[in-house]
């Protein structure tokens, strides 16, 4: 039977760019939460924020291939991710521009990022802006499969704050059913006073670094940043290689912006996910939660976790790291799975100096073994849940 | 002239029904002792972050406390308690 | 898979040159909203924008009747008008105390979302936002969901997108549009710098097997991105080549052509492809969206539902630099 492996990744995040920084920081233990340097808005003043350590112009000169034709923030983030994923993946243009090659992408913000150029375009207060094209939701991925003559597929999702983790599951299936040899999978989203006003406006934003599962948690912390795998199918896979092994998609059904106390969706997921890795729970070495730091989310993913798994195994939210990083999350933090299956190791789970109790949970971080399986959540608005499992070869 | 806790009363509920856009509920069917929260309102969470929005912005009454939140938003008479107390 | 039924809530098509005053006064066609009462309970209804109200509108019926394994929506704007509502309050409030409810409202997953609450349905739900193919992508999802879950036998998908004031005036700006006074009842052949906006909502329950209460099938659904014009016609002709079809085989073309000068020689092209078809313009009734081939689709299933022999119909469309075939196919009874 074919497997759909992983072969290759890029990153952008608070943590930097390329997966080198990102594993450094992680390994380190240090956090790319701070107060902003680029984003302009009320809470930059005051709010941490996951931001890309970078101006927009530092990070064009980031870029092998030129700048975006339409130069949202988002557009150039998702880019630069994508640009290290088919390099790392050693994707010639040929296989790019084959039919059989596909890309699914995903952003909640897109163009929205230039919030004041909408708002003028918009109300139409002004000749239209040098945003006016970025602001359709599937304009990031237009400019890459212009750019980069993907001819072959291109679809574009947006289930929230789970959309990139969909993209990953469709990618797979897309490759299993034998529709396209190979397809580039991830999402973007650029911090912007759209998405922050809209997260405060629900008072689920901590001003202060974001403590995810801590007794003292009060809310998440907004980030940007892009991540793209570059997905192949083969049926003899060499040891080590990483591949998508479990994954599902399940709905909630219970509020527009928060988790049921029975973590319905979330439970369903993960059990699905499981049945389709063919796994038992406690195969799962290590697990990249969720774990946004909201009182409502970390309460119910861990409920979840003790109701799928007899002994819950190690777990952790990189978004102490990187922030919570809406469509991107599901991507980089399936990045931060291979990761951690590559190296065998986990990193140490940030601020959380009072961990919830109530659940019996064991040693969370800095886990050094050889890890096998990772499980990566992602939960978002609409109730949308989803859940992937990632497998090394052994 | 003040205003009697009466005219502010359906004043306030006029409020109610506008931010909320509750559509089949007239202003002077609220109670003013009913409970807004889990009565037959079905009012939710989001609602009650669209009534401190409408405390803010009509009366200028700032809620940062959810706790503190949550008593004034039990019933349309505690709120005109926290408008009364504020005047 | 099959479609099973169908609906759909659209613009009011005029039936003279006469457009009316919602025409004159907006520069777009508009859907009449139908009364919502007793389809949506009025304590959810409160909150919803036109998209919601519309995908709601349409899926309740559907979705209340049968079993639904899947939910999938394509929409390629969702609740435009909230998010910039939203948008505005930001600015004009300078970030200060905002009202969640647009902001929740506005993602485009809010629709299927809202179904899945309604109908405590914790199936796979999922939403595509690839503009002008949002709703082929929907298609495509459910087809490979029926391929890899045993347990997925039937599901709902939904194309939905509204016409605000705002994305008119931003499809307007980047040059989708146009803002026309008057035009012709006939003004799908014309050669205008942009499309007429319309807006709608299709909503299908579909199944995975044929279950004999209908024998209309969605046969095929090809995509193409980028693409000259001669690569599309090839595409057209590769379709039918797979399928085993003839140009003589298909009954029915439908293509949206939709008056904007820039996509007339590609329709030409395609069109003359099927010289014995019978040929329809689904823009025509629904004007230019970007989920416009979720009408097309419903156009066609009524269609196929009169035919007693094996048919076969065929919608193309192309916008904003996607193209799509999609081929249904009439069983015999």
């Amino acid at each position: 039977m074919s497997q759909v492996y992983v072969a290759g990744f890029g990153i952008v995040s608070a943590l930097g760019i390329g997966a080198e920084s990102n594993l450094k920081h992680l390994k380190k233990g240090v956090s790319g939460i701070r107060k902003p340097k680029y984003f302009h808005s009320k809470y930059a003043e005051n709010y941490h924020f996951g931001e890309v350590p970078f101006s927009d112009e530092d990070l064009i000169r980031h870029l092998s291939f030129g700048p975006p034709e339409n130069c949202s923030r988002t557009n150039i983030l998702a880019q630069l991710a994508f640009e290290e994923a088919i390099q790392s993946a050693g994707l010639s243009t040929s296989e790019l521009s084959s039919f059989r090659t596909g890309i699914i992408s995903s952003s909640t913000v897109g163009g929205m990022c230039n919030t004041d150029d909408l708002y003028a375009d918009a109300n139409e207060f002004q000749d239209p802006s040098q945003f006016i094209h970025t602001y359709d939701n599937a304009n990031h991925a237009l400019e890459l499969a212009k750019k980069f003559k993907i001819k072959g597929f291109m679809d574009v999702i947006n289930t929230a704050c789970s959309s990139s983790a969909n993209a990953i599951m469709l990618g797979t299936q897309l490759l299993l059913s034998n529709q396209l040899d190979c397809v580039i999978v991830g999402g973007v989203d650029s911090l912007a006073k759209y998405t922050v006003n809209g997260f405060n406006s629900l008072r689920i934003l901590d001003p202060a670094w974001c403590k995810p599962f801590d007794e003292s948690r009060e809310g998440l912390n907004l980030g940007e940043g892009a991540g793209y795998l570059v997905l192949k199918k083969s049926a003899i896979l060499e040891k080590n290689t990483l591949y998508v092994n479990g994954y599902a998609n399940q709905n909630d059904a219970f509020h527009p912006s928060a988790t049921s106390e029975e973590a319905h969706g979330p439970i369903l997921a993960m059990q699905k996910a499981l049945v389709k890795a063919e796994l038992v729970p406690n195969q799962i070495d290590y697990i990249n939660a969720h774990g946004t730091g909201t009182p409502n989310n970390d309460r119910t993913e861990l409920f979840a976790f003790s109701q799928v798994f007899d002994g819950i195994p190690p777990y952790s939210s990189t978004k102490s790291y990187t922030g919570h990083t809406l469509a991107a999350a599901g991507a980089i933090e399936a990045i931060y799975s291979l990761l951690a299956l590559r190296h065998n190791e986990t990193w140490k789970a940030l601020n959380n100096p009072t961990p919830i109790e109530h659940f019996k949970a064991q040693e969370k971080d800095n886990l050094q073994k050889e890890i096998h399986h990772v499980m990566s959540n992602s939960f978002g608005f609409g109730g949308n849940c989803s859940s992937l499992i990632f497998s090394k070869v052994v | 002239m003040s205003k009697s806790r009466e005219e502010i009363a359906l004043e306030l509920k006029q409020h109610i029904v506008t931010y909320l856009n509750l559509l089949d509920i007239k202003p002077e069917e609220i109670k003013n002792d009913e409970p807004l929260f889990g009565g037959d309102l079905g009012l939710d969470s989001i609602d009650s972050v669209e009534l401190i929005v409408m405390l803010d912005r009509e009366y200028g009454i700032k809620i940062k406390n959810p706790t503190e939140g949550r008593t004034i938003l039990n019933s349309v008479d505690s709120i005109l308690d926290k408008i009364q107390s504020e005047n | 898979m099959y479609i099973q039924e169908a609906n759909h809530i659209g613009i009011h098509v005029p039936d003279s040159d006469d457009l009316g005053n919602i025409f004159l006064e907006n520069k777009c066609f508009l859907v009449q909203e139908p009364d919502y009462t007793g389809i949506i309970p009025s304590n959810i209804l409160r909150r919803m924008g036109k998209a919601v109200r519309l995908g709601m509108g349409v899926a309740l019926p559907i979705i209340q009747k049968y079993p639904v394994d899947a939910i999938i929506m394509g929409t390629a704007n969702g609740g435009l008008e909230d998010c910039i509502k939203f948008l505005n309050q930001i600015v004009e409030f300078e970030e200060g105390v905002l009202t969640p409810t647009n902001f929740v409202q506005s993602t485009p997953n809010a629709l299927a979302g809202q179904l899945a609450i309604l109908t405590q349905n914790h199936c796979y739900n999922n939403t595509h936002t690839n503009n002008a193919l949002s709703f082929e992508n929907a298609l495509i999802d459910l087809k490979l969901q029926f391929e890899d879950h045993e347990n997925i036998q039937n599901a709902i998908v939904g194309a939905v997108d509204e016409i605000s004031t705002y994305n008119f005036t931003i499809d307007c700006l980047t040059g989708i549009f146009i803002k026309k006074d008057q035009v012709a009842k006939n003004w799908v052949l014309e050669n205008y710098k942009g499309a007429i906006a319309g807006e709608g909502a299709t909503m299908f329950y579909l199944t995975k097997h044929s279950n004999n209460t209908s024998t209309i099938k969605i046969k095929a659904i090809s995509v193409g991105l980028l693409l000259d014009e001669h690569e599309i016609s090839e595409n057209v002709k590769e379709l039918l080549l797979k399928h085993q079809l003839s140009v003589n085989d298909i009954q029915f073309i439908s293509t949206g052509r939709n008056g904007d000068e820039r996509y007339q020689s590609i329709y030409d092209q395609v069109e003359a492809l099927f010289p014995n078809a019978a040929l329809n313009h689904f823009k025509s009734k629904c004007a230019e969206y970007k989920t416009a081939t979720g009408f097309a689709v419903y156009e066609a299933f009524q269609t196929l539902q009169k035919q007693t022999k094996t048919s076969h119909y065929l919608i193309f469309n192309t916008l904003n630099q996607r193209q799509s075939l999609i081929l249904i196919e009439k069983e015999s009874n």
